[in-house]
C-alpha cells in the first residue's frame, strides 16, 4: 500500500500526526518535568561513572577521556531523538494487539506501520538530544579536534542511520507481540542497552564480538559507529548501508506477522 | 445490486492449549486446538438495508464482520463487499466502509475530537465542502456541537460514544458495520444512539449491519435479522416474522407455596395465556410472587435449536 | 504460619506464570547475562596492562559486579504494581475485610514472587561466575566459602530492607498520584548511591560522603564488602536491622494514615 500512495498525501498525513502529537504533549507538563530530572540524572551518572574510572585508570582500552565523552554525547543525541519522535508510537503495536485497537487501525486507508511510527512526540527527548550535542561539542574542544564539514555531514548521516536502526529493532520486538503475550522483558532489554552505548568499541575482544554487537544487538550503533565518522569518515560511512537493510527486514517481518494475525484470527 | 455477498464463508482459528498438569512440560511444548469461528455461512445484503446480525457471545458475529471489513482473512469461501475483496484492503474500499467498534476508541484521550477529525480528513482525502457538510450533519443529528472542542477525557461515556461515532462516519461511507455499538452505555445513551442509527439509515440510505446479543437493539432498527449460533446461520428473515413466532411468548417466574413448601417454577407461555396459567397455579397453592418476562435471545435460540 | 503459606502459594503462582510466558522466562537469563557480559568486557579493557585499579584487581572487580548483579533486583526499592493498583482502583477495600493486615499480605505476596526470581538470578549468576572462572576472569583466590556464607546472611537482611522500602514507596500512593514519578526518581539515583553502578570508594569525595549518610549503601556496597571481609558482619547486620526497624515504622505509619484517607474518600 505504501508504494501506491502519493508522496504528497503521505507527507501530509505524517505532518498531521506530528501536529496531533504536539497538541497532545502540551497536556503532559507535570510528568514532563519529572522526566527531565530523570534524564539529567542518567546523563550525570554516566559521566560520573566514566570519570571515576578515568580518575583511577587513566584510559579505557587506549581511549582517552575526550573520546569517551564524545561517545556519551553521541549516545544522548541518538537516544533523545528516538525517544522524542518514535518511542511512544512503536509501543502502540503491542498495546493495540492486546486491546484490539489494531483492528481499528486496519480499517484506515493508510499503511498501518506509518500510523505506528509517527504521532506522539516527547519534547524531553529533544532536550536530551540538545544536551548530547553540548557534551559532544565540549568533548571535541577537549580533544582539540575541529571537524570539517565532511566529518559533520557523515556524522549526521550516521546519527540518522542509528535512529533508524533503533527504530527497526524496536519494530522487530513489537512485532513479536503478534506471537507472544508479553514482550515487556524484550523492550526492557532494548532500553537497557542504552546504558552500554557509551562503552568504547575497543573493549570488544575480537571482530566477531564487534559484529555481533553491531548487526545482531546494535549497541555499537548507538554511539560508536556515528562517532567514528568524526575520526575516520571514509571508513565509517560504509555502515550507512546497514540501516536501510535492517529497515527492509523489519518491515518484511511486520507485514508477515500482520498477515499471520489476519489469518490466525486476530 | 448486492452491496454485500457472502458465499460459504468459513473461519477456523488455532488456539493454544495450556495443560494444567505437567508444570515442567509446559516449559517446552504447547498444543493447539482448532476452533471453528464461522462455518460455511452464506447471505447477501442489498444497498440501503439495515440488517441485524444477532447471536450469543462467541457465536461468530464479530468474526464475520471483521472478514467483511477486511481485518481478517477467511479460511475458505467468498466475500464481496461493494465489489471488492475485503482482505485485499484496497484504499478505495477502505474509504467506502465505516466501522463502529463498541468499546474501541480511536480518538486521542487528551485532545478534543475536532483535532482528530482534521487528521481523518487528510487520511480519507475529504475535500473541504464534503467534510464540513458531513461533520455538520452528524453533529446536528447527534446534538454534539458542544462536545467537539473539549478534550475527550473530559466527556462522559455517552458523550464519548457520540464523538467516536462521528469520527467513524466522517468520511461518509456507503456501508457501515456496527459491532455492538451500544455495549456498556447507559439506557439514555443507548436510545440516543439507536435513534441516530435509524435516522442515519433512513435519511442517507446507507447499508448497515449491526451485531448485538441484545434483542432490543434490533427491534427498533432492523427490518431483517440473521441469527447466528456457533458459527452457523440459524435463521435469515424478517424481524417481524421472528417476533410473530417468538415475540408473543412470555416467561413466567413464579414462587409458589404448597403445603408449607416454597417452589420456584419457570413456565414459558403465550402472552394470551398468562392469566389462565396463573389462575391454574393459584388453584394448587398460594402465589407468593411472580414475574413476567419476554423471551431473551438465549431462549429464542434454544427454541430454534430445539425445533431443528 | 500464614505468612509462609501465602508466600508459598504466590511462589507457585509465579512459577506457573513464568512458565506460561516461556519465552520471557528463557529471555530473563539472557537479559541478565548479556549486559553483564558487556560490563566484563569493559573492566577487562580498563585493566589491560595493569594489575590493580583503585585497590581492586580485575578478579576482585568482577566479583564485586557479580555480587552487585545478584543483589540489585532484590534490594532496590520500587513501587509494587499490585499494591498501587489496589489502592488506585479501590480493590484495597476487599482486602480490608480479611483478617490478615494488608501490609503483611502485600509483603508475603512480594516475597513469594521474588523467591521464584531468586532461583533464576541465582542460576544465572552462579553459572556466570563459574564460566568467568573457567575463562580466567575470576581467580580462585577471590572465592571464599566463609565469605559466601556471611554474604547470604547479609543478603537476607538486605532483602528484607529492600522489601520494606518498596512497601513504603507503594503506600506513598495513598497520598499522591505522582508517587510513581517520585519512585522513578529514587530508582534513578539508587544505582549510583548504593554502589551498584560503581564501587562507592571509587567515587569522587563529595559524592562518596553523601552516599555514606544514606541507607542505600547498606543494600549493595556493604554486603559485598562483608563477603570480601573488608566489612565485619555484625555491625552490618546491626545497621541493616536498624534501618529495617525505622522503615517498618514508616511503613506502618504510612499505612495507618493512608488507610484513613482511603476509607474517608470512599475507597
Amino acid at each position: 500500500m505504501l508504494s501506491r500512495g502519493s508522496t504528497a498525501r503521505y507527507f501530509l498525513i505524517v505532518t498531521k500526526r506530528l501536529w496531533l502529537g504536539w497538541r497532545a504533549w502540551r497536556s503532559y507538563r507535570a510528568s514532563f518535568w519529572l522526566g527531565i530530572i530523570g534524564d539529567l540524572a542518567w546523563m550525570l551518572f554516566t559521566i560520573i561513572f566514566f570519570s571515576s574510572i578515568y580518575a583511577h585508570a587513566g584510559n579505557i582500552g587506549g581511549w582517552p577521556w575526550p573520546d569517551v565523552l564524545m561517545l556519551i554525547g553521541t549516545a544522548h543525541i541518538i537516544n533523545g531523538l528516538y525517544t522524542a519522535l518514535f518511542e511512544a508510537n512503536v509501543k502502540q503495536l503491542s498495546t493495540g494487539i492486546k486491546s484490539g485497537n489494531l483492528d481499528r487501525w486496519l480499517t484506515y486507508p493508510v499503511d498501518t506501520q506509518l500510523l505506528l511510527t509517527f504521532g506522539r512526540i516527547n519534547l524531553r527527548g529533544f532536550l536530551t538530544a540538545l544536551l548530547g550535542v553540548g557534551i559532544t561539542l565540549y568533548a571535541l574542544k577537549l580533544a582539540a579536534f575541529e571537524p570539517r564539514l565532511w566529518h559533520i555531514m557523515n556524522y549526521v548521516l550516521l546519527l540518522v542511520g542509528a535512529v533508524a536502526v533503533w527504530l527497526a529493532a524496536a519494530f522487530f520486538i513489537e512485532t513479536l507481540a503478534f506471537f507472544l503475550v508479553n514482550i515487556e522483558i524484550l523492550r526492557a532489554l532494548q532500553n537497557e542497552f542504552y546504558s552500554y552505548a557509551a562503552y568504547p568499541s575497543a573493549i570488544y575482544p575480537s571482530w566477531v564480538w564487534k559484529l555481533v554487537f553491531t548487526v545482531l544487538i546494535p549497541v555499537l550503533w548507538m554511539a560508536n559507529i556515528p562517532a567514528g565518522a568524526l575520526r575516520d569518515p571514509e571508513k565509517a560511512i560504509w555502515w550507512i548501508l546497514f540501516p536501510p537493510l535492517l529497515a527492509m527486514l523489519s518491515r518484511k517481518a511486520f507485514l508477515v506477522a500482520l498477515r499471520h494475525y489476519q489469518s490466525a484470527g486476530g | 445490486m448486492n452491496s454485500i455477498k457472502v458465499i460459504n464463508l468459513t473461519k477456523i482459528y488455532k488456539r493454544p492449549v495450556r495443560s494444567r498438569a505437567g508444570v515442567l512440560k509446559d516449559l517446552f511444548r504447547r498444543g493447539t486446538e482448532e476452533v471453528v469461528g464461522v462455518d460455511s455461512i452464506s447471505f447477501s445484503i442489498e444497498a440501503g438495508e439495515f440488517v441485524g446480525y444477532i447471536g450469543l457471545n462467541g457465536a461468530g458475529k464479530t468474526t464475520t464482520m471483521k472478514m467483511l471489513a477486511g481485518i481478517l482473512h477467511p479460511t475458505s469461501g467468498e466475500v464481496q463487499v461493494l465489489g471488492y475483496i475485503p482482505w485485499r484492503r484496497e484504499r478505495d474500499f477502505l474509504k467506502r466502509i465505516g466501522f463502529v467498534m463498541g468499546q474501541k476508541r480511536q480518538l486521542w484521550w487528551d485532545l478534543p475530537a475536532a483535532d482528530v477529525f482534521e487528521f481523518l480528513k487528510v487520511v480519507y482525502e475529504l475535500d473541504d465542502a464534503s467534510y464540513r457538510r458531513t461533520l455538520g450533519e452528524m453533529t446536528e443529528l447527534l446534538r454534539a456541537s458542544d462536545l467537539l472542542n473539549v478534550p475527550v477525557r473530559n466527556l462522559s461515556l455517552g458523550e464519548r460514544a457520540k464523538v467516536e461515532l462521528i469520527a467513524a462516519l466522517l468520511h461518509d461511507p456507503e456501508i457501515v458495520f456496527l459491532d455492538e455499538p451500544t455495549l456498556g452505555l447507559d439506557v439514555l445513551a443507548q436510545r440516543a444512539l439507536r435513534s441516530f442509527f435509524a435516522e442515519y439509515n433512513r435519511r442517507y440510505g446507507k447499508t448497515m449491519l449491526l451485531t448485538t446479543h441484545t434483542l432490543s437493539d434490533v427491534e427498533s432498527l432492523c427490518q431483517r435479522v440473521i441469527v447466528i449460533h456457533q458459527g452457523k446461520i440459524l435463521r435469515d428473515g424478517s424481524l417481524s416474522g421472528l417476533l410473530s413466532e417468538y415475540g408473543q411468548q412470555r416467561v413466567l417466574h413464579v414462587t409458589l407455596e404448597q403445603n408449607g413448601i416454597l417452589l420456584e417454577r419457570r413456565i414459558e407461555v403465550d402472552s394470551s395465556q398468562t392469566g389462565k396459567v396463573l389462575q391454574e397455579l393459584a388453584d394448587t397453592g398460594r402465589i407468593v410472587e411472580f414475574r413476567e418476562e419476554k423471551l431473551s435471545l438465549e431462549d429464542i435460540i434454544a427454541r430454534m435449536l430445539g425445533e431443528k | 504460619m500464614r505468612l509462609l503459606a501465602i508466600a508459598r502459594s504466590t511462589a507457585s503462582l509465579s512459577w506457573r506464570e513464568a512458565t506460561a510466558y516461556r519465552f520471557n522466562f528463557a529471555m530473563s537469563f539472557l537479559v541478565i547475562a548479556i549486559p553483564f557480559l558487556l560490563q566484563v568486557f569493559l573492566w577487562r579493557a580498563v585493566f589491560s596492562g595493569r594489575s590493580e585499579v583503585a585497590g581492586y584487581s580485575l578478579s576482585q572487580m568482577i566479583v564485586y559486579y557479580v555480587l552487585a548483579l545478584f543483589l540489585f533486583d532484590f534490594v532496590h526499592p520500587t513501587i509494587l504494581y499490585d499494591v498501587s493498583e489496589d489502592i488506585k482502583s479501590g480493590e484495597l477495600s476487599v482486602h480490608l475485610l480479611r483478617p490478615l493486615p494488608y501490609p503483611i499480605w502485600a509483603f508475603a505476596v512480594r516475597l513469594g514472587s521474588q523467591a521464584v526470581y531468586l532461583a533464576v538470578v541465582a542460576v544465572t549468576v552462579g553459572g556466570g561466575a563459574l564460566l568467568l572462572g573457567w575463562a580466567g576472569y575470576l581467580s580462585a583466590g577471590d572465592f571464599s566459602l566463609a565469605g559466601l556464607l556471611r554474604f547470604v546472611v547479609v543478603f537476607l537482611a538486605a532483602w528484607l530492607l529492600g522489601l520494606l522500602l518498596s512497601l513504603a514507596a507503594s503506600f506513598a500512593v495513598f497520598f499522591t498520584e505522582d508517587a510513581a514519578g517520585l519512585s522513578k526518581l529514587v530508582s534513578f539515583v539508587f544505582p549510583l548511591l548504593s554502589g551498584s553502578l560503581i564501587p562507592l570508594d571509587m567515587l569522587p569525595g563529595w559524592i562518596k560522603n553523601i552516599c555514606y549518610y544514606l541507607p542505600f549503601r547498606w543494600l549493595v556496597y556493604e554486603p559485598i564488602r562483608v563477603y570480601t571481609g573488608q566489612q565485619p558482619l555484625a555491625p552490618t547486620i546491626l545497621a541493616l536491622l536498624g534501618w529495617v526497624i525505622v522503615t517498618a515504622a514508616i511503613v506502618w505509619l504510612l499505612w495507618r494514615v493512608g488507610i484513613v484517607r482511603f476509607t474517608a474518600v470512599g475507597g
